[in-house]
């Protein structure tokens, strides 16, 4: 019988973390159910978890393999996962599958706390934010450049923090009311505070908060329109008639304009740094040997645009199908030739077309793979077609120009919460 | 590390069990050397084999047709192929390919070979 029960309880002396009890058997058929409750307590918010294992009576090597899945994505977000209470046989387990080098394997929950305050010591915690402002005595609604850093307990620069900071004005309005992600434990944007009259500025970030002061002065005369302005995402230049929120058509970004002509950018992630792209093309030669590299590009490209890890598996997968058909069947190993492949991440679907100027070849799903009559016939081929279909939502293929036009679609969401904000 | 590493070993409990344990990516340019393996272990008349997937971080249908294209050699002399070690990404794959109606898969190396060596 293979059975799962897993318990959670916060750790004495450790604040934002948990530990989790592992009893019964971590095998194919339990993985999921672990894998589940560590996702939930990550995006949760909780980075730092003590897995206490003794309780385990078997763990299979799916059940090891699992662990270093989950532990890389506690580590992206300044967590880890320490292991507690081996038994001698799983100690051994971990050390021949060579896991002892990667995942933090500790004796007792104590020494897991000694692992992750340590960790917080050496990381700096956060404890202040420092206000570098181009001016102390903005006008009333005028953008002014600022530049916010975020600092430890002593005042020391924190270059790890990368999160998001809450702005609090004492009166009158902040704009943008969130900041960040901080880039190198700094943000730098503009800010428009409304007054007139002394405006305490609060930023707070967890336990971490600190106030800075302005002054704020009286309205000026504003600019007259229409003017000229550049979006401050591309800096392509717009007119404008009206002081109002735009969005660029060349790089979608959103953005205010003040009374004084400044511009404010709407998005998180203001202050000049690039917003993921939304089409990437790319052409490779038709030659197996660069698929590896194809892969990884593709791989990249929908991690940093924030699609969800098993999706972008799928779609890694059946990139890989297409542009192996091409380079066998419609290039026939001919590897002076190339190919294109583009995605083109809209907000709920995903599109990928892959262009070739080989033999018509018509890549769509001719239904389920008999498997049978593929063994018996000894056929090695005929499976991605197959694999495509099923991963994809929508499979479409066009003869255009001499040219093959693959065009896969699915739909998934970019996680656009994390990396864009609402305007 | 874009290449695949194949190591091909007589199973300590019994040699006439091949396993295959396979590291890295197994793609349409890697099976090639898959395939390689495949040819020497049919030569020297080893027909039942493991195939450990456990560190494996990638597959494609290449990988999978080859073994589909060898498994009707193998069981006609009596062998055959176990699989262990999927990942859930993996198992998603077989599951989807119809693969785990026609190949037996495992939890373990262990598991495998003990359902070899079971009279």
């Amino acid at each position: 019988m293979s059975a799962l029960s897993l318990s959670e309880a916060p750790v004495p002396g450790l604040g934002q973390a948990l530990s989790l009890k592992l009893h019964g058997t971590l095998d194919v058929a339990t993985i999921g159910q672990m894998e589940a409750a560590l996702a939930r307590i990550r995006t949760g918010g909780v980075a730092k978890v003590v897995v206490d294992l003794k309780d385990l009576e078997y763990i299979s090597s799916s059940g090891l393999g699992s662990f270093l899945g989950v532990v890389d994505s506690f580590r992206r977000e300044g967590g880890d996962l320490a292991f507690v209470n081996l038994s001698d046989r799983v100690k051994k387990i971990f050390k021949v599958v060579g896991f002892h080098r990667i995942l933090t394997l500790l004796e007792t929950e104590e020494d897991a706390v000694r692992h992750f305050t340590k960790d917080e010591a050496g990381s700096g915690e956060i404890a202040a934010f420092l206000f570098m402002p181009a001016r102390n005595d903005p006008h009333s609604g005028e953008a002014f450049d600022i530049e916010i850093q975020a600092a430890d307990a002593k005042g020391r620069a924190v270059p790890g923090f990368a999160g998001e900071v809450a702005l609090r004005p004492s009166t009158g309005i902040v704009s943008p009311a969130k900041v960040g992600p901080f880039v190198q434990g700094t943000w730098r944007g503009r800010l428009i505070l409304t007054g007139p009259g002394e405006v305490a500025l609060t930023a707070s970030e967890g336990e971490a908060k600190s106030e800075a002061v302005f002054q704020v002065r009286e309205d000026k005369p504003a600019a007259s329109l229409p003017l000229q302005v550049a979006c401050p995402g591309c800096a392509v230049s717009t007119e404008i008639k009206a002081f109002n929120v735009y969005r660029c058509n060349s790089c979608d970004e959103i953005y205010f304009v003040d009374r004084w002509a400044h511009t404010i950018s709407l998005r998180k992630g203001a202050g000049g740094q690039a917003q993921p792209p939304r089409i990437v093309r790319f052409s490779v030669p038709a030659d197996v040997n660069l698929l590896t590299p194809a892969r990884q590009f593709v791989v990249a490209v929908l991690r940093q645009s924030g699609y969800p890890e098993d999706s972008v598996g799928d779609i890694e997968l059946c990139a890989d199908e297409a542009v192996t058909n091409v380079v066998e069947h419609a290039y026939q190993y001919d590897s002076k030739k190339s190919l294109s492949v583009e995605l083109c991440m809209e907000k709920e679907v995903l599109r990928i077309t892959v262009r070739d100027q080989g033999k018509p070849f018509d890549p769509r799903s001719q239904g389920p793979v008999d498997l049978d009559q593929h063994i018996s016939e000894r056929r090695t081929g005929g499976l991605g077609r197959f694999l495509i279909g099923s991963f994809m939502d929508s499979v479409d293929y066009q003869r255009e120009n001499n040219e093959n036009v693959l065009t896969m679609t699915k739909k998934i969401s970019r996680d656009d919460a994390a990396k864009e904000g609402k305007p | 590390m874009n290449e695949l590493h194949v190591t091909v070993l007589p199973s300590p409990a019994d040699a006439s069990v091949t396993v295959f344990r396979l590291q890295g990516h197994l793609d349409a340019q890697t099976v090639r050397q898959l395939e390689t393996h495949y040819e020497s272990e049919t030569a020297r008349a080893r027909h039942k084999w493991i195939v450990d997937l456990s560190s494996l971080e990638y597959i494609s249908s290449a990988g999978l047709g080859s073994f589909v294209g060898v498994l009707s050699e193998l069981r006609s002399q009596g062998g055959d192929i176990l699989f262990s070690g999927l990942s859930p990404k993996m198992m998603k794959i077989f599951k989807v390919l119809g693969f785990t109606r026609i190949f037996k898969v495992f939890d373990s190396e262990a598991d495998a070979l003990a359902a070899f060596l079971r009279p």
